[in-house]
């Protein structure tokens, strides 16, 4: 048996462990286009900040591939043929029984605002950090687009090594994308006392200087001088190579609940898949790291024959900026029930559905709350008991004596 | 509002280069005596409610703790003593009958400590227990009469076996919690000797452990059913008890949850007050009438047993209890222990059970009967010297209550009523019932049997016996030390030197 | 082949909150395992890998701490892989130099069993098992026997 598996990164890792846990015998090739071995995408500000090493980096032991006799060439996969073959750049074929796609993202708008300057990168590959290390030098002035996780994330890193920041984000708040007004202004109050910047709820016109930027000229007409721009505004699915061999694409690869895709033998898995989202039931692109492993062996053990089943992509997120405790978990944004703090200031929400836990929210006091959390995937119907998952102290009797299933 | 005239018993001394601020203290005092600042973690103590149980003392981790008599003292005099003013000042505090838990507290002379045993030197010379079997096992029940030849038609009376001649006294589930129950039925079990349920009822958790129960019947008839009268081994109508003679039983509503209020069949929250008298024993004619009951329920099966008081003109009522039909009488000593009972009756009323019990041997033996009944001393039986010397005196076996709660921890800090036992002994709230594992409390009751049987045999052994029965009622083993004549002929001894 | 999976059972009918576990798991991770008020009163507080709940009404206590799950959610959420499991002993193991303080197990363990500090250095921190000992120190100081060191032999295939 052959399995091909194109992407190097953690849904490939989530993939040899699963298909490994079926079938010991077979075949596995890994085609990655990054010259690096499996590293935690995540990590990249922590080793930017210096927190870590290069060594550190990597998501599993250097043994890892020899452990599980898988076969890693790094080159590009340009097509995919209908016999699920991968084409390389250089025109080889390499044959598969089994092809899982775990082919990630591509940062949004890099390139539209880019254009090719030295100093205007991206904050997605090793490589990128690589680029941002040679400019650091006292007072730089550094502009980050884009005020969610990612951006948040270069931003600390960059202020712990005595840069002068300035946050644009189009929305009104930071981490619109799982966080709430009020939690997002929390994050801000505590970000701005340490001394960056922010400009929210306005868009970047453009990004001028050459042959090196610098500045940023915002949607208002203000103009921001600074020495390096970081782009991170998103990311989106790379489709393309599904799109072209005639898989069914929506926003992401959409697959079904043993992550298989429209193409029987082709499967795929991690930030490009649109697969099962827990609470809704229906497909969705949630690009998360540990689901990006889940999906991966899942998709992994299926391709191995072992049938299982994706529980869906619950999105949880857990953070800490500049020391404060940042977390969701599932429908994070709807209205719920809330509880603020102060000294040291803290924020928790809970949002309910029909009685049950669908969401949360909790900055600083964060102790524990994986009590709570896990009620959002035990369904757990929590009317009448409110009180309890907002108090400070998370008390697990308390709560799992009232822990019953929807 | 008045100043109050309560003084702290006890002072806390926190060697606070040691305290770690852990909290335990503060967490295993029911009486809140510690406490700790939640900003800076620092903790500190207030004597006033301190008991002196020394549960503190005993978990500190750092032994950072000493609980010692608070240093202010009011000038001495002979009679006017601190416990006379503490007395009085607490009433006139609150208006209401002092409470005291277990036992008489007098400073009052020990007689066990008056006797002395025997050792042979020379003639009949000792056994070593330690390679000779020391027969320790002993029968509580009616026995047939001296000459009796044995055959078919000889009624043989129903019989407690027991392996060694102690069993565990009569504490109620209500005033311990179901935790020593449990300890004590288990060590019962595993040693072969009896547990005495109290007038609490038998809980269903401990059911199991109902062929070695004593199961008492006292005049609330608190759970007395005839399941209830099934499941023991013997029956015991508590007639008194050495705590409080003349008075009835008394558990406060505070300690009656809804599992006691279940096991005595009475609504919960209510107090559990049982009579003086039993309303239908008001004479001995009475009692032979509610004996014979008790065996007919029970099929003439098992042993029943009357529980009295020492009080005076014990000896008289033993005969009278011998002859209404007894198998077992149980005589309780004015050093019997309680949960609750008003101090004054519990220090002043009743006499000591070494006297009782050498009165009562004598005038049974006297009048021929002494082989109806069988006699248990109790109240106040602290080692195995005691529980040897009441044997010698004549008693067939001992109980011990007080005795067994300190082996399970309890301090004698003497304020079991208040239900906040911090050794989780005398109380059933359920957070401190807990802190009595089952386990150790079994473990450790089993080692104190254990080591007593060692003892007895080491005793006999250095007599000479080599079985418990040659002991029993030998009052030639005992010599009396201070003491005076007459006490001398009561208790039927001669005195050291003779 | 034979595996052994040790844990630590907590028995919440014996236990009686006193907190000695937690104390005992403090010191043990600290500079001075062998001396408690050196340990409690030397700069920082020790952090304890576990923790013990009261119930808001009093009468319940529990010892918490991680139950080494057999598909653990800590794992399959650490951004690092900070946290493997031992396939033969079942044992979960955080490797605390790779953790970068994200936080995700925190908000991953049903149990709650992951701690902090949260501020500061900040690593996450869980039950060892106390592998240098040779009962765990929490057992060992636990004054009623509610804690108990459970060997479950299984197979693995």
């Amino acid at each position: 048996m052959n399995y091909v598996i194109v992407g190097g990164s953690v849904a490939a890792v989530g993939a040899i462990e699963g298909i490994r846990k079926a079938d010991r015998q077979g075949s596995i090739t890994v085609v990655s286009e990054e010259p690096y071995p499996n590293y935690s995408r995540p990590l990249i500000s922590y080793y930017l900040a210096g927190k870590i090493t290069r060594e550190g980096m990597y998501y599993r032991e250097p043994d890892f591939y020899a452990r599980n006799r898988v076969k890693v060439v790094h080159d590009r996969v340009v097509r995919i043929t209908p016999e699920h073959s991968a084409v390389l750049s250089g025109g080889q074929i390499i044959p598969a029984d089994k092809l899982l796609l775990a082919v990630g993202g591509t940062p949004l708008l890099y390139d539209r605002l880019a254009r090719n300057r030295d100093n205007v990168l991206g904050f997605y590959t090793l490589e990128d950090v690589e680029k941002i290390k040679s400019f650091l030098r006292p007072g730089l002035k550094v502009t980050v687009i884009g005020g969610g996780l990612v951006g948040l994330k270069a931003t600390e890193a960059l202020h712990r090594l005595g840069t002068s920041l300035t946050v644009v984000d189009l929305a009104t708040r930071l981490m619109s994308g799982t966080l709430d007004l009020e939690a997002g202004l929390l994050v801000e109050r505590h970000l701005r006392s340490a001394g960056i910047d922010f400009r929210l709820g306005v868009g970047v016109k453009a990004v001028e200087g050459n042959p090196l930027a610098d500045k940023v000229v915002l949607g208002s007409g203000e103009e921001l001088k600074c020495d390096l721009v970081i782009v991170a505004a998103g990311v989106t699915p790379n489709v393309d190579l599904a799109r072209n061999a005639g898989i069914v694409t929506a926003r992401g690869i959409v697959v079904d609940l043993h992550q298989e895709s429209s193409m029987p033998g082709i499967f795929a898995a991690g930030d490009v898949a649109e697969a099962r989202e827990f609470l809704s039931g229906e497909n969705q692109v949630v690009p998360r790291l540990p689901l990006a492993l889940e999906q991966g062996r899942v998709a992994g053990m299926n391709m191995a024959g072992c049938k299982t089943v994706y529980r869906g992509s619950l999105a949880v997120n857990s953070t800490s900026l500049l020391g404060l405790p940042v977390m969701s978990a599932g429908d994070s944004k709807s209205e719920g029930i809330t509880a603020v703090w102060s000294d040291p200031p803290g924020y928790r929400k809970i949002v309910m559905r029909n009685g049950v836990l669908t969401g949360l929210i909790a900055v600083g006091r964060v102790e524990r709350i994986g009590i709570i959390a896990d009620l959002i995937r035990k369904r757990t119907l929590i009317s009448g008991l409110e009180a309890k998952l907002l108090a400070a102290e998370v008390n697990g009797i308390d709560i799992r004596d009232i822990a019953k299933g929807a | 509002m008045a100043v109050s005239l309560r003084q702290p018993r006890f002072h806390i001394k926190r060697d606070q280069l040691r305290c770690v601020e852990c909290g335990v203290c503060v967490n295993q005092c029911a009486n809140r005596v510690h406490f700790q600042d939640p900003y800076d973690g620092s903790i500190d103590s207030d004597g006033i409610n301190c008991v002196g149980c020394l549960r503190c003392v005993h978990l500190c981790p750092t032994r950072a703790l000493q609980v010692v008599p608070y240093p202010s003292r009011t000038r001495e005099h002979g009679l006017w003593d601190n416990s006379a003013l503490h007395e009085i000042q607490l009433q006139a505090d609150s208006g209401g009958i002092l409470l005291a838990g277990m036992g008489n507290s007098r400073r009052q002379t020990v007689y066990w400590d008056r006797m002395l045993l025997n050792a042979s030197q020379v003639t009949n010379p000792s056994i070593d227990p330690l390679r000779e079997p020391m027969e320790l096992k002993t029968f509580l029940g009616r026995k047939p009469p001296f000459n009796t030849k044995l055959n078919k038609e000889c009624n043989s009376h129903p019989q407690l076996e027991l392996e060694i001649p102690v069993m565990f006294a009569a504490m109620s589930f209500g005033s311990v919690s179901l935790n020593v129950h449990k300890s004590l039925a288990r060590a019962a079990a595993s040693e072969k000797t009896y547990w005495n349920t109290g007038e609490g009822g038998l809980h269903p958790e401990v059911c199991q452990f109902g062929e070695r129960a004593i199961v008492q019947v006292a005049s609330g008839r608190f759970g007395v059913s005839p399941e209830y009268l099934s499941h023991g081994a013997a029956i015991e109508i508590k007639i008194g008890q050495g705590a409080k003679p003349g008075i009835g039983g008394h558990l406060p509503g505070e300690k009656v949850t809804e599992e006691v209020a279940l096991t005595r069949r009475i609504p919960a929250g209510t107090d559990a007050i049982s009579p003086a008298p039993h309303h239908d024993i008001y004479s001995i004619e009475d009692l032979s009438q509610l004996i014979y009951s008790l065996k007919e329920a029970t099929a003439y099966s098992k042993p029943v047993a009357v529980k009295i008081a020492a009080v005076h003109n014990v000896a008289a009522i033993c005969s009278g209890i011998a002859r209404a039909g007894a198998d077992i009488i149980v005589i309780d000593g004015y050093r019997g222990g309680s949960g609750a009972t008003p101090l004054r009756v519990r220090n002043e009323v009743g006499i000591p059970i070494e006297f009782a019990l050498a009165a009562v041997d004598t005038r049974l033996r006297e009048e021929g009967i002494r082989h109806e009944v069988s006699v248990v001393a109790s109240g106040g039986i602290r080692n195995s010297a005691d529980m040897a010397k009441a044997i010698a005196l004549g008693a067939d076996a001992v109980y011990i209550g007080t005795s067994a709660l300190i082996a399970l921890g309890c301090h004698m800090c003497q304020t079991c009523y208040t239900g906040r036992c911090n050794w989780g002994i005398a109380t059933v709230n359920p957070s401190l019932t807990r802190r009595l594992n089952p386990e150790i409390g079994a473990r450790r009751a089993r080692n104190l049997l254990r080591a007593w049987k060692h003892e007895l045999s080491e005793f006999l052994g250095g007599m000479g016996m080599n079985a418990v029965e040659s002991l029993r009622g030998n009052r030639l083993m005992l010599r009396g030390l201070g003491l005076t004549d007459r006490e001398l002929e009561i208790l039927g001894i001669k005195a050291v030197g003779e | 082949m034979k595996t052994v999976t040790r844990k630590v059972e907590a028995r919440p009918e014996h236990c009686m909150g006193c907190g000695l576990c937690r104390l005992a798991c403090q010191v043990a991770h600290s500079p001075y395992p062998q001396n408690m008020i050196k340990a409690m009163k030397t700069g920082k507080k020790p952090v304890a890998r576990m923790t013990v709940e009261v119930s808001s009404n009093g009468t319940e206590f529990r010892s918490v701490r991680c139950i080494n799950c057999e598909d653990p959610e800590c794992l399959k959420i650490c951004i690092s892989g900070a946290i493997s499991r031992n396939e033969e002993t079942g044992q979960v193991t955080t490797d605390e130099n790779r953790c970068v303080g994200c936080w995700s197990c925190v908000i991953a363990c049903p149990e709650g069993a992951v701690f902090g500090p949260l501020e500061g250095e900040a690593r996450a921190h869980k039950c060892d098992l106390c592998p240098q000992l040779e009962i765990p120190a929490c057992v060992a100081i636990c004054p009623n026997e509610a804690l108990m060191v459970v060997e479950i032999e299984g197979v693995k295939r």
